[in-house]
């Protein structure tokens, strides 16, 4: 209990106090521009927040994790883009709502109901992260390694549309976790005379670049393909109290769905909303409604992309394992501080557990008030013209990045992963997996190795607990293969129709 | 978008290539894009860095588990699974039925140019960073990187470096002791 008591005592810190405005200032902002994701916000971050003690560091990065949520339900009801990937679902109604001029109707509902989602699941990692991450340490090596497998597995499944560039994608991250020294001899490898690869390639600057440097070069690349007309009239602001018990259903709805598809390794707001969505208008009285602009359908997307958040914390902090691309650079961050996630963390760092669940708590009571107070000024945000936005996180991207070590070389990497990510980009290769690749790749290697001269294969595959994580990542590739596969038939279906149809139209061509 | 500021007509300049590919193209485009397409560009890509791997895991010392789970193992598995991992791409690229690519946002003459600005930028920034003062060059970068993104309004060239200039300064090397 004095261990809880004390984290949540840090938070009192005036700097810690600093850090969690900051950090909402920023989420929110970043959330509020479409393209600029919560992904690359954290890790933009990272750079500055690395110089920082881990208390005030974790409450920067965490509360840019979760008002980046807030913000990016603004341009998704606004203009019907998704200010982050977590604002998908939101479109499928609040746009609508928007066209129908309740926006400010749908823009406080969304604020409400994420908040609703939000506490829900980090009350969730409260009280089962111990309870996981006590199991969690009766792991051997076997486990450790089917459990990092099933990691990576999800991460390849969900960041992609073709399950084969994504394996490969993984496969090079892991690839590049082993430039630097073997995990268990300490020798070399791949180090080819540079020094500053003697440490490995480094995390944080490459993630910069394959999230930040990248995203912003693609969009100079691609600027120009026409801009959305922003709604400007928001209609009235509160819902009446019927309109306010019919949404109690899609809420809770929503919270269930994306508690649990947030604790699944990598699968994040974004596919927690869509299923959420989908899963109230099964449950709704009026599902004729939904896509229409139904509250219902904002309620259960916003609910669930948020609850996603605590999910996703606690398969982290319990297990190491990252729940998103946001919390495999947060993983990132706090390595460098020399805070290891994972079932460990309970006993070397209880009170980090309560200030981290104390900074979630805080930030999303932070933004909700912000978002119900500053709306209609952060609407204003996105009639900013690219070119400032563009150049100033380039910037930060840059000297972020040299801030970590005082390091030419670290900003020569962070350069390069931005180019790497802009190829990767264009020929639709997801990045994730390369970063969870180089995350998770000492630990995969050195569990394998050790289980394997321990025991050899037969050890891996009569764990239990290692044969039910390998049996889950074969089944869970199986599926996403048969449903890339079905998604491609559908895809070529409709465009064999669509040509058909410009054939017909256009006869003299 | 404000007046002054760059306006959306790049979007009309879009990549000729990319439009035809996009409206399904001619029948010559069509034989070339089952071995041209993004599937075996990458398919490629995956056989040279797993053949890179593969060659240079054969320099690293041996350790004293020999070499059979020594340090060359995992990196050798990597290899090979990339090799793999990218004879089952090439061969779905290949296979690929035609007009089943995915979309991918178009690439602008004008962003083209910006980017090529851009880029050129960079390497000129870091050597005069090495030389001069952050605050006398990182304002003079950002004016030319604010011109290379198509902006020619004072408030963007010269208000806009020096206020950002003054916002990474104070960040950075006052607030967090960085020695820029």
């Amino acid at each position: 209990m004095n261990t809880a008591v004390d984290g949540l005592l840090a938070l009192t810190d005036p700097a810690v106090i600093g850090c969690l405005g900051l950090g909402t200032l920023l989420g929110l902002l970043v959330g509020a521009f479409p393209g600029v994701t919560a992904t690359m916000a954290v890790a933009l971050a990272s750079g500055f927040t690395l110089t920082m003690e881990p208390v005030q560091g974790l409450a920067v990065l965490l509360t840019i994790y979760v008002s980046a949520n807030f913000g990016d339900r603004v341009p998704a009801i606004l203009i019907n883009t998704p200010g982050t990937p977590a604002s998908i679902a939101t479109t499928l109604d609040g746009y609508p709502m928007a066209k129908q001029g309740q926006a400010g109707l749908a823009l406080t509902i969304s604020a409400f109901v994420s908040a609703l989602g939000g506490l829900a699941s980090i009350l969730m990692f409260v009280l089962a992260s111990g309870p996981i991450a006590a199991f969690a340490l009766n792991f051997g090596p076997a486990e450790m390694f089917a459990l990092v497998l099933f990691g990576l597995t999800m991460m390849v499944g969900v960041a992609g549309s073709n399950l084969a560039k994504g394996l490969l994608a993984g496969a090079v991250g892991l690839a590049l976790a082993t430039v630097g020294r073997d995990p268990i001899t300490g020798g070399e490898r791949f180090v080819f005379g540079v020094d500053e690869l003697s440490e490995g390639v480094p995390l944080i600057p490459l993630i910069i670049g394959l999230f930040g440097v990248a995203e912003v070069f693609n969009q100079i690349l691609t600027y120009g393909a026409g801009g959305q007309s922003i709604v400007t009239q928001f209609g009235r602001w509160r819902p009446t109290r019927k309109e306010s018990r019919r949404l109690a259903r899609p809420t809770a709805v929503g919270t269930g769905v994306g508690v649990v598809v947030g604790a699944v390794p990598a699968a994040g707001g974004d596919i927690a909303g869509l299923i959420a969505w989908d899963g109230a208008k099964k449950a709704s009285k009026h599902p004729e409604e939904f896509g229409k602009g139904s509250a219902e359908g904002v309620a259960a997307a916003d609910s669930a992309s948020n609850a996603s958040l605590g999910g996703s914390l606690t398969t982290t902090m319990a297990l190491g394992i990252p729940g998103d691309t946001v919390m495999a650079v947060m993983i990132g961050s706090m390595v460098i501080w020399g805070i290891q996630p994972g079932p460990s963390l309970f006993n070397d760092h209880p009170d980090m557990i309560a200030s981290i669940a104390g900074i979630m708590v805080l930030a999303t009571i932070i933004s909700l008030i912000v978002s119900l107070v500053r709306l209609r000024g952060m609407v204003k945000l996105l009639d900013l013209p690219r070119p400032y936005i563009w150049t100033t996180i380039l910037m930060f991207c840059l000297v972020g990045t040299y801030a970590i070590g005082n390091n030419t070389f670290d900003v020569v990497v962070t350069v390069a992963g931005g180019l790497l990510g802009l190829i990767m980009r264009r020929f639709h290769v997801p990045p994730g997996p390369v970063v969870l690749g180089l995350l998770l790749g000492p630990l995969a290697e050195s569990n394998l190795r050790r289980a394997l001269l321990i025991e050899g294969p037969s050890g891996i595959l009569t764990s239990p607990i290692a044969a039910v994580l390998l049996t889950l990542s074969l089944a869970a590739l199986s599926t996403f293969a048969l449903s890339y596969r079905r998604a491609r038939r559908k895809n070529h279906r409709r465009n064999l129709g669509e040509s058909a149809r410009v054939d017909a139209s256009a006869p003299w061509d | 978008m404000t007046p002054g500021e760059p306006t959306a007509d790049a979007g009309t300049h879009v990549d000729e290539t990319l439009v035809a590919h996009a409206r399904g193209g001619n029948s010559a485009a069509r034989r070339t894009s089952r071995l041209c397409n993004r599937d075996t560009a990458v398919a490629v890509a995956g056989l040279v860095v797993g053949g890179t791997v593969l060659f240079f895991a054969r320099d690293i010392p041996l350790g004293p588990e020999g070499p059979t789970l020594g340090p060359r193992w995992w990196p050798r598995v990597l290899a090979g699974f990339m090799l793999l991992t990218a004879v089952i791409l090439a061969a779905n690229g290949i296979r690929k039925p035609l007009g089943t690519e995915e979309d991918t946002e178009s690439i602008t003459r004008t962003g083209s140019r910006r980017f090529l600005g851009v880029i050129a930028l960079l390497p000129l920034y870091a050597l005069a960073w090495l030389n001069l003062d952050f605050r006398v060059c990182t304002p003079l970068f950002l004016a030319a990187l604010c011109a290379a993104l198509g902006s020619r309004r004072w408030r963007t060239l010269i208000a806009f470096p020096v206020i950002l200039t003054a916002l990474m300064y104070l960040v950075f090397a006052v607030g967090l002791g960085v020695a820029l």
